[in-house]
């Protein structure tokens, strides 16, 4: 070991292609190759999405809507592509790489491959934060049916974001505290399901017990949807997720070190209880903001994180955040193209999209976690 | 603890009447000691001693009940966190949990104490990543993903990250803990080595004190605690803790009693008598020793002298060259192998 560092020039020189050849060749320049891949399949599934829908319109005819003169297409498609659609395909991309982030960054802190806001019921917990704002807040009259846009409308976004937040902090918390006692991260994922059963249970009596108008609207909310944000809400929104992300991408030395385990990252200097507290804070208000302004999307926080880590070959959160993002948008663009039903005016449910990508993943993921054991 | 090299030298890690523990008592007696640069210490001391807590505590995860522990000149919890890992690294039992972790990966996180906020590696992390690499002979695993390799591998890598820290002082708790013989040895040769040609400080908890014994340069031995008494801990030279008696008393429970004589451990003997085995000088030497180490396991005290011994065996002493029996007054017998005579023989 040459720790000393003072060598002759051969050695300087020695040690210089060393540490060129640090990574294997062609690592770096194919994996930023694969990310501004992932960001252009992105971009043309949003122009897809934007075109496909009950009313087909041809992806020329969205380009020129989006960034043409006012007068080059007709004024109806204009305003249904920039009104409309618009505000639906960046809620998706931000729905995607949202509960991407969201899923990695539980994955490292819980060290469980299958953790994410669906499976150790965070989703839930946001689910409760909002029924709460949503089925008690007083309600001024004139609505004999609200829709849940209106609902949130009235009730401030800010609110019933912030109540998402906390409901999935507060089961973030306590699902960290049961994962400190049992180490089995498979009995931690079956109480996740147990908690997801329980918190559900809370959000069932709020509806039996709430004013008949509005648990309709809560009911549909609960299929997931990215048909809720509109331009009014989705600078809210967008903020959030920002926020979510933002946090992540601060904390990636943290994260990197926990892969090692959280004595071991403790050992290397880092403060593990701030940075577990940060992590889960990030994921907290980017699980609640997905929950409050699109529902409880289950499978995509499974699926993102492996899928990136798998494309980009690294454990490395410095590309997987990201690589999360891109990978989300993706997921969730597509989703979004499969709920439309392309050329019917029929919407499947967002979540039974996402499980359709997303569930085969976990199985994946759970059948090497048994070969790995 | 009064040897000359201690007294010149301060050593690069030391307790302080430091009192260690989980709760409020203390499990150990306060410790004063030292952990000499240049030295392989070996920490003994059976299961649920405290020799994980104690590597914990000196490594600064846990705070201590009472006393100080001394990094070089400095207390260890006055030390940024970051300070701490520059110059003290820790090998625990943890193992990395994702995929796609390739062994350089694992070894470049030893740099976290020296990067920035983003932990962006710069050519001098490089180095010591590579140097670390070379250090343990894992260049070969470098671009191996970290799940895909053998414990032994695995823990190697791991002591080469705790290098790119670039330590003066390296705490390993139990690494050999699930490794094969060979194995095991060779990773603690590797941390001797590292201890006398690199002149770091190396203290390592071991279950197996046959091989603490022969390569050890000091142990720490913490004794068995007794009703009433809290335990505490011996430190000294290997051979000088087997002549006082230390190890044994740490050691010696349910049936299992340390030999002073082998180094090791072996069953109580004695159960089914003696046996002799006749004209011993006139054998190979290393044929009487196995014979010897059968009939122990076979439950026999083995005397050279006994005249009244309840089985004599003569070792080559068949027409064939392998061994003659004879139990009791019954008619001699032939064994072809050590295996057939410890059949008999039962």
């Amino acid at each position: 070991m040459s720790r000393a560092g003072a060598g002759d020039v051969g050695e300087a020189h020695d040690d210089a292609s060393r540490a060129r050849r640090f990574d294997a060749p062609g690592t770096r320049v194919r994996r930023g190759a694969r990310l501004a891949l992932l960001a252009i399949i992105a971009l043309v599934l949003g122009v897809l999405s934007l075109g496909w829908s009950s009313v087909a319109i041809p992806p020329p005819d969205v380009v020129a809507a989006l960034v043409g003169p006012a007068d080059a297409v007709d004024a109806s498609v204009r305003t249904i592509v920039r009104d409309i659609r618009l505000p639906r395909t960046l809620t998706a991309a931000l729905v995607g790489a949202a509960l991407g982030i969201a899923g990695l960054l539980m994955q490292t802190v819980f060290r469980n491959a299958l953790a994410s806001p669906f499976t150790l019921g965070v989703s839930s917990g946001a689910s409760l934060g909002v029924a709460l704002v949503v089925l008690t807040a007083p309600l001024p009259d004139y609505a004999d049916a609200p829709s849940f846009v209106m609902l949130v409308d009235q009730l401030g976004h800010l609110g019933t974001v912030v109540g998402a937040a906390l409901g999935a902090f507060g089961v973030l918390a306590v699902m960290l505290t049961l994962a400190a006692r049992v180490r089995d991260v498979t009995i931690v994922l079956l109480l996740g399901v147990v908690m997801s059963s329980l918190v559900g249970a809370l959000v069932t009596v709020l509806v039996f017990f709430a004013d008949a108008r509005r648990t309709r609207a809560f009911v549909e909310w609960g299929l997931g949807s990215f048909t809720q944000v509109h331009w009014g809400t989705l600078p809210t929104f967008a903020l959030a997720v920002l926020v979510g992300v933002v946090g992540a991408g601060a904390l990636v030395k943290p994260l990197n070190a926990l892969l090692l385990g959280e004595a071991h990252a403790e050992s290397l200097g880092v403060r593990v209880r701030a940075s577990r507290l940060g992590a889960l804070a990030a994921a907290s208000v980017l699980a609640g903001a997905v929950v409050a302004f699109a529902g409880p999307i289950g499978f995509l926080g499974i699926a993102v994180p492996h899928l990136a880590r798998g494309l980009l070959r690294t454990a490395d959160h410095r590309l997987l955040v990201p690589g999360s993002v891109a990978v989300g948008a993706v997921l969730a663009l597509a989703c979004g193209l499969l709920a439309e039903l392309p050329g019917s005016s029929l919407n499947l449910p967002v979540n039974a999209a996402a499980a359709l990508f997303g569930a085969p993943v976990a199985i994946v993921v759970l059948l090497r976690m048994r070969h790995a054991s | 603890m009064s040897q000359p090299d201690a007294a010149v030298d301060l050593p690069a890690l030391r307790a302080d009447g430091l009192a260690i523990g989980h709760g409020r008592r203390p499990i150990l007696e306060p410790l004063d000691v030292g952990l000499p640069a240049g030295q392989l210490v070996c920490l003994l001391g059976a299961n649920g001693a405290g020799k994980s807590t104690l590597i914990r505590t000196l490594g600064g995860l846990l705070p201590p009940l009472a006393g100080q522990v001394w990094l070089g000149d400095a207390p260890l919890r006055r030390l940024a966190p970051a300070v701490r890992a520059r110059r003290l690294g820790l090998v625990l039992t943890e193992r990395p949990s994702v995929g796609h972790l390739t062994a350089r990966d694992l070894v470049a996180l030893g740099r976290v104490p020296h990067t920035d906020w983003s932990g962006a590696l710069r050519d001098a992390d490089r180095r010591a990543v590579a140097d670390a690499l070379e250090a343990v002979g894992a260049t070969a695993l470098a671009d191996r993903d970290v799940l895909t390799l053998s414990d032994g591998e695995r823990q190697r890598v791991q002591v080469a990250r705790a290098l790119a820290q670039t330590p003066r002082v390296l705490l390993l708790d139990e690494p050999t803990a699930f490794l094969d013989l060979p194995t095991r040895v060779a990773l603690v040769l590797l941390l001797r080595r590292l201890a006398h040609e690199e002149g770091l400080a190396v203290l390592l908890a071991v279950h197996d004190l046959d091989l603490a014994l022969r390569v050890a340069d000091r142990l720490w031995l913490i004794g068995a605690s007794s009703d009433g008494e809290t335990a505490s801990m011996r430190v000294g030279a290997p051979e000088d803790l087997v002549l006082s008696g230390a190890i044994a008393r740490a050691f010696d429970r349910g049936g299992m009693a340390f030999d002073p004589y082998e180094g090791s451990f072996r069953p109580p003997r004695g159960v089914r008598g003696t046996a002799r085995i006749v004209d011993a000088a006139e054998a190979d030497p290393l044929v009487v020793r196995w014979t010897s180490r059968a009939l122990v396991r076979a439950g026999y005290l083995v005397a050279a002298e006994a005249d009244d011994a309840a089985v004599r065996v003569w070792c080559g002493g068949a027409p064939d060259g392998s061994w003659r029996i004879a139990v009791g007054d019954e008619a001699m017998r032939d064994a072809e192998s050590l295996g057939a005579l410890v059949a008999a023989v039962i």
